[in-house]
C-alpha cells in the first residue's frame, strides 16, 4: 500500500511541477483526440444523416456494418492502420508510421462509427412531428438539413462527446500506430501502460488522475447535453 | 362558378397491408370551409397529411391546382399550411417560431406587423408571449403558437387537424374568428378535422365523411354500426324494442363498417301523421334531443334520438320555420333506400 500513497503524493507533485514528460504526454493527447474527433465529425455527421434521414438501396446493410464496427476493438484497426501505412503498405510512402499523424489517422477510423451511428439513430428517432412540422413549411432541402441538424443538435453534439470519450481512453491504435516515443507520440494511456510495465507508479498515477479528470468532464458535459436535449 | 382547389383520384394508402385511406374521386373547390369529420382511425388526419403533400399515397393522385405532388413548385406548395394535431413548436422562442416561416418562404417586410397580428389572433398578447421559450408554454399556448405561425404565412390553404384540442372553452371562439378572419379576409379556403360536431357545424360549408379511409359525401353522424340480425331476406338493426330497420340481405353490411344515413335525405314528421310502410322507405319513431341552426348554409340540424342512436336530419331553416320543432318533442322521420350508403 504504502508504495501506492507515495506514487499519488510523487503524482501530484509532477503535476504541480508540470514535469515536462507528463505535459507531453497530455498535450499529444488531447492534440491527436481533438484533431482526430474533428475529423471523425467532418465526415461522420453527414454520412450518418443521410443514413439516418433518407432511404436508398442498401441503407440497413451500411447501418449494420456501421453498427458492427462500433464493437471493432482498438488494436484490430491499429493493426489495419499499421499495414497501410508501414513502409511495405500502400500509403508507406507518406512516412507516416510512429507518428501523431498515424495516430490522428487511427483514431478518427476508431471515432467515426460511432459519430454515424448515433448520428443515424439521433435522426432515426427525430420525433415524426419535427419532421411534419418542418416539411409544412415548404423548406428546400438544405434548409431541411440545417434545421432538423439545429432542432437535433444537442443529440448530435452528445454524439461527438461520447465518440471523444472513446478516443481518448483508447491505448491500442497510439500503441500500435504511434509507437510510444517519449516527447512525441507518447500519450496519456502508451505512458500509463509503459511506466507501470517499469514499476514506476507516480507518473502513471498522475496521468491517470488527468485521464480520470478529462473523463469526468467529457460525461459531465454529455449529461448536461442530454439534459438540454430534453428540455431544450 | 367556384375553381376545383384538389382533385382527389383513386386515393388509396395502406398502413402494412390495412387500408387507411381509398377514396375513389372528389372535388374541394376554392374558397369553401370543409369540415372532415369520422371516428378515430378513420383516415382524417392521413388525408390532411396527403393534402399538404407530406405524405405520399400508395397508388391514385392528389391534384393541387392542377399540380400533381411531382410537378408542384415550391412556391406552390407554400401557398399550404397544416396544423398538426398536438403541434410540435420548434426548440426555440415563440418569436422565432414564429419568424421561422416568413424567413424560410423569403419574406422580408412587416415581421413586427405580423407576428403582432398572427398573435391576436389567436388571443396572445405579443408583449407577453414572443419572447418566451417554447417550453415555458402551457399546452394549449402550445396550440395558440402553432396556429400562429401558419396564420402569419396568409395561407392560401389551410388545412387543421383537431385544432382545438388542447383548448380552453376561451379558445374556440378565438380560433373560429381566426379561421373566419382567414377565409374572409385572406380569402382562404379551409380544411378542418375534427371530432367537435356542433362546432364544425357552424362553422362549415361543407361537411365531409370519413369512415374506414372512405369517403362519404356527407357527415358521418348517422352511422349506424353494430349488431345486424339476419331475418328472412332481411338483415334487420334494432334501435329499440319497437324501431328497427330492414335492408336487404345482398346488400352485405359489415358488422363494424354498418350503414351511413344521408341526413339531408331525411324527413321530418310530427308524431300525428300516419306514415304509410312503403317497401322502399323506413320510418322510426324518436324524440327531438338538440336542434342547431348551421348558419353558414342557413340550415337546420335536428338530432332525432331513435332508441340509444342519434339520428341527425337537416333540413333548410325555411322548411324549419314552417312547422317548428321542440326538444323533448316526439316525432317520426323517414328515409328511402336511396338515402342509405355503406362504405365500401
Amino acid at each position: 500500500m504504502e508504495f501506492i500513497a507515495q506514487g499519488v503524493v510523487e503524482a501530484f507533485w509532477l503535476l504541480v511541477h508540470l514535469d515536462a514528460e507528463t505535459i507531453s504526454a497530455i498535450d499529444v493527447t488531447l492534440r491527436t483526440s481533438t484533431i482526430s474527433i474533428l475529423l471523425s465529425i467532418a465526415i461522420g455527421f453527414p454520412l450518418g444523416f443521410i443514413l439516418g434521414f433518407f432511404d436508398f438501396p442498401l441503407r440497413k446493410t451500411f447501418r449494420l456494418i456501421s453498427d458492427t464496427l462500433l464493437a471493432t476493438p482498438t488494436v484490430v484497426i491499429g493493426l489495419l492502420v499499421y499495414a497501410f501505412i508501414s513502409s511495405r503498405g500502400p500509403l508507406g510512402n507518406f512516412g507516416l508510421l510512429f507518428t501523431a499523424e498515424g495516430i490522428i489517422i487511427g483514431q478518427t477510423i476508431l471515432a467515426l462509427p460511432i459519430v454515424v451511428s448515433l448520428t443515424a439513430s439521433a435522426i432515426e428517432g427525430m420525433d415524426r412531428k419535427l419532421y411534419y412540422t418542418l416539411s409544412s413549411f415548404g423548406l428546400t432541402l438544405s434548409q431541411m438539413v440545417f434545421n432538423v441538424v439545429w432542432e437535433l443538435r444537442h443529440a448530435l453534439l452528445a454524439a461527438a462527446v461520447t465518440a471523444y470519450g472513446r478516443v481518448i481512453a483508447e491505448v491500442g491504435v497510439a500503441m500500435m500506430i504511434g509507437g510510444n516515443i517519449k516527447y512525441h507520440t507518447r500519450t496519456i494511456t502508451t505512458a500509463i501502460s509503459l511506466e507501470t510495465s517499469k514499476g514506476m507508479f507516480s507518473m502513471g498515477i498522475a496521468l491517470g488522475i488527468v485521464l480520470i479528470g478529462i473523463a469526468f468532464l467529457v460525461n459531465l458535459s454529455l449529461n448536461f447535453l442530454r439534459k438540454n436535449a430534453r428540455q431544450y | 362558378m367556384q375553381q376545383p382547389l384538389y382533385t382527389i383520384t383513386s386515393l388509396q394508402k395502406n398502413h402494412g397491408h390495412k387500408p387507411v385511406l381509398d377514396i375513389k374521386d372528389i372535388t374541394l373547390y376554392e374558397g369553401e370551409i370543409i369540415g372532415l369529420v369520422g371516428s378515430n382511425g378513420s383516415g382524417k388526419s392521413t388525408l390532411l397529411r396527403h393534402l399538404a403533400f407530406l405524405e405520399t399515397p400508395d397508388s391514385g393522385e392528389v391534384l393541387y391546382k392542377d399540380f400533381t405532388a411531382q410537378t408542384l413548385p415550391l412556391h406552390v406548395k407554400r401557398e399550404i399550411g397544416i396544423l398538426l394535431p398536438e403541434p410540435y413548436l420548434l426548440k426555440r422562442s415563440v418569436k422565432e417560431n414564429l419568424l421561422f416561416g416568413l424567413k424560410a418562404h423569403g419574406i422580408k417586410d412587416d415581421h413586427a406587423k405580423r407576428m403582432h397580428e398572427a398573435l391576436e389572433l389567436v388571443g396572445l398578447l405579443p408583449q407577453k408571449f414572443l419572447n418566451r421559450s417554447w417550453h415555458e408554454l402551457s399546452s394549449g399556448e402550445t396550440q395558440r403558437v402553432a396556429f400562429a405561425a401558419r396564420l402569419i404565412l396568409r395561407p392560401k390553404t389551410l388545412l387543421l387537424d383537431e385544432p382545438t384540442n388542447s383548448l380552453d372553452i376561451s379558445g374556440v371562439p378565438v380560433f373560429t374568428e381566426a379561421i373566419l378572419h382567414a377565409h374572409d379576409v385572406w380569402k382562404s379556403t379551409i380544411i378542418i378535422a375534427s371530432h367537435d360536431l356542433d362546432w364544425l357545424s357552424s362553422i362549415a360549408t361543407r361537411k365531409l365523411g370519413l369512415h374506414f379511409g372512405r369517403m362519404m359525401e356527407f357527415s358521418t353522424t348517422n352511422l349506424i354500426v353494430g349488431k345486424w340480425h339476419e331475418e328472412g331476406e332481411f338483415l334487420v338493426y334494432r334501435f329499440n324494442a319497437t324501431e328497427f330497420m330492414a335492408l336487404p340481405k345482398n346488400w352485405r353490411i359489415g358488422e363494424k363498417r354498418g350503414v351511413a344515413i344521408n341526413p339531408r335525405m331525411i324527413e321530418v314528421f310530427p308524431a300525428s301523421t300516419p306514415c304509410y310502410g312503403a317497401e322502399n322507405y323506413t320510418t322510426l319513431k324518436g324524440i327531438v334531443r338538440e336542434i342547431l341552426h348551421l348558419t353558414k348554409s342557413d340550415e337546420v340540424s335536428i338530432k332525432v334520438a331513435v332508441g340509444h342512436q342519434l339520428i341527425e336530419c337537416i333540413e333548410p331553416f325555411e322548411v324549419f320555420k314552417s312547422r317548428p320543432l321542440y326538444p323533448s318533442e316526439p316525432l317520426q322521420i323517414c328515409f328511402s333506400r336511396e338515402a342509405i350508403k355503406i362504405p365500401r
